[in-house]
């Protein structure tokens, strides 16, 4: 709405200045790129943690199957966060590994939201607390390779873009130390 | 908007509250990362500071605020695991470097020498005998199979899959197939017809025939894939007796009251 006082300013001085024909056809107002896609800090944190669910849930499939099929991830994650979790799965068919079990998150919370951020810049950034509790990492002989020390829970701050016209994927992610996520 | 996310950043409290945003991040971390050994803050900058952060982070992220300030620009850099690079040690044994897509002390023929497939069975049409000139047809019964057992004390399981046959058929000829061969019946076409594994003697007498079938070996440690053993394990099937004698020997001569295996009985 606040391109609407400088639309109209433009239109009179066209106007004043004689340049237009007496009956001008309107025509409806460029949709500028930045639109707010959420309405509401609600609704934005509603779509990044379905984002995010999927993307979670996807990449335990790919685990689960050893690290084949990378790109599924595709759907999910984009930027540096898809190359990271694609360096990982890698990493499982380097090593013949494969998870059992579901990765669950909860505390989802929202950081920020920015509906006017620039493309590529994140446009919801969220804190969650991951939970492995219930994954296993088994090597070929189905010995588990999971590290004795690993933490059952890690909080993550994640980024997502816009995939337009209304999707979030998952952009970057990392370790969040500053507290407060994980109960 | 910005008052709702700033309350929510309030409501993460007051610890998370009393840190920048900036200085609070470490580097990315693959969800496999995270499955296998944990996702830690960046802990290249002070080894110290870093190990109680990976205390503190590991259920009580209160803690985590003695070790946020550690090493957040330094570069990244995941601890590497010493045994990272061989995916099945067994009995002291590296046996499969994933890392190198290659074995580096594979298990070999010998190592399964306790397990052995069962031997194929060598069959032929007509049962016993055979018509100078005319084809005989030799056909093995066999197939891939699983035999369980010990292996470098692991309980394991070898896979034993048939892959070349190799008929002495006792006239001095030989033949090393790629098919175990089947009934005449079954391949549709007529009896004395020329098959795939078919042999035709030129001389009456008794034949001794021999078979041995080689088989390649694939091993496995539990439910997981199966993986490759170098060479080839012959194994001997059953010797077969038989006589060969001209078409009126053999068809004139006998009667299929007394031999009904014979042809056109």
């Amino acid at each position: 709405m606040r391109m609407l006082p400088v639309a109209s300013l433009g239109l009179a001085l066209l106007l004043l200045s004689g340049c237009l024909p007496q009956s001008p056809t309107v025509t409806p107002t460029p949709q500028p790129s930045s639109t707010p896609v959420f309405a509401s800090d609600e609704e934005a944190l509603a779509a990044a943690e379905a984002a995010y669910r999927a993307f979670q849930k996807t990449s335990d499939e790919i685990l689960a199957e050893g690290g084949t099929r990378p790109e599924r991830i595709d759907a999910f994650a984009v930027g540096a966060a898809a190359d990271t979790e694609k360096e990982g799965f890698a990493d499982f068919v380097r090593k013949g590994y494969r998870s059992t079990g579901l990765t669950t998150f909860d505390n989802f919370s929202l950081e920020a939201f920015d509906p006017l951020a620039a493309e590529g810049r994140d446009i919801v950034r969220a804190y969650l607390c991951s939970d492995v509790s219930g994954v296993n990492v088994v090597d070929l002989t189905g010995t588990s390779v999971v590290a004795p020390d690993r933490p059952t829970k890690t909080a993550f701050e994640v980024g997502f873009d816009l995939r337009p016209p209304l999707l979030l994927v998952v952009s970057s992610k990392d370790v969040w130390d500053g507290g407060g996520v994980c109960p | 908007m910005k008052d709702k996310a700033l309350l929510a950043l309030v409501a993460l409290g007051l610890l998370l509250a009393l840190q920048p945003v900036s200085s609070a991040h470490a580097e990315g971390c693959s969800v496999s990362q995270q499955l296998i050994g944990g996702c830690t803050p960046n802990v290249s900058g002070n080894l110290n500071d870093g190990s109680a952060v990976l205390e503190g982070t590991a259920g009580s992220p209160g803690s985590g605020a003695g070790g946020s300030g550690a090493g957040d620009d330094g570069a990244a850099s995941t601890p590497i695991d010493p045994n990272a690079q061989c995916v099945i040690v067994v009995a002291g044994r590296c046996l499969y470097a994933a890392d190198h897509g290659v074995q580096v002390q594979p298990i070999t023929l010998a190592d399964i020498a306790a397990f052995r497939p069962d031997p194929g069975v060598d069959n032929m049409e007509p049962n016993g005998w055979m018509i100078v000139g005319l084809d005989t047809n030799f056909f093995a019964t066999d197939g891939t199979q699983i035999k369980d057992g010990t292996l470098l004390g692991q309980p394991a399981s070898v896979r034993f899959t048939p892959v070349t046959w190799r008929w002495t058929y006792g006239d001095g000829a030989a033949a090393s197939l790629g098919t175990a061969g089947g009934t005449w019946g079954s391949q549709g076409i007529e009896e004395f017809d020329p098959s795939p594994t078919s042999h035709v003697y030129r001389a009456p007498g008794t034949y001794y025939i021999d078979l041995s079938i080689d088989f390649t070996a694939e091993y496995r440690f539990g439910g997981t894939q199966w993986i490759d053993i170098a060479g080839i394990l012959p194994v001997a099937a059953n010797r077969l007796v038989a006589t060969a004698g001209d078409a009126k020997t053999v068809l004139v001569e006998r009667e299929c009251t007394k031999n009904p295996g014979g042809p056109g009985c």
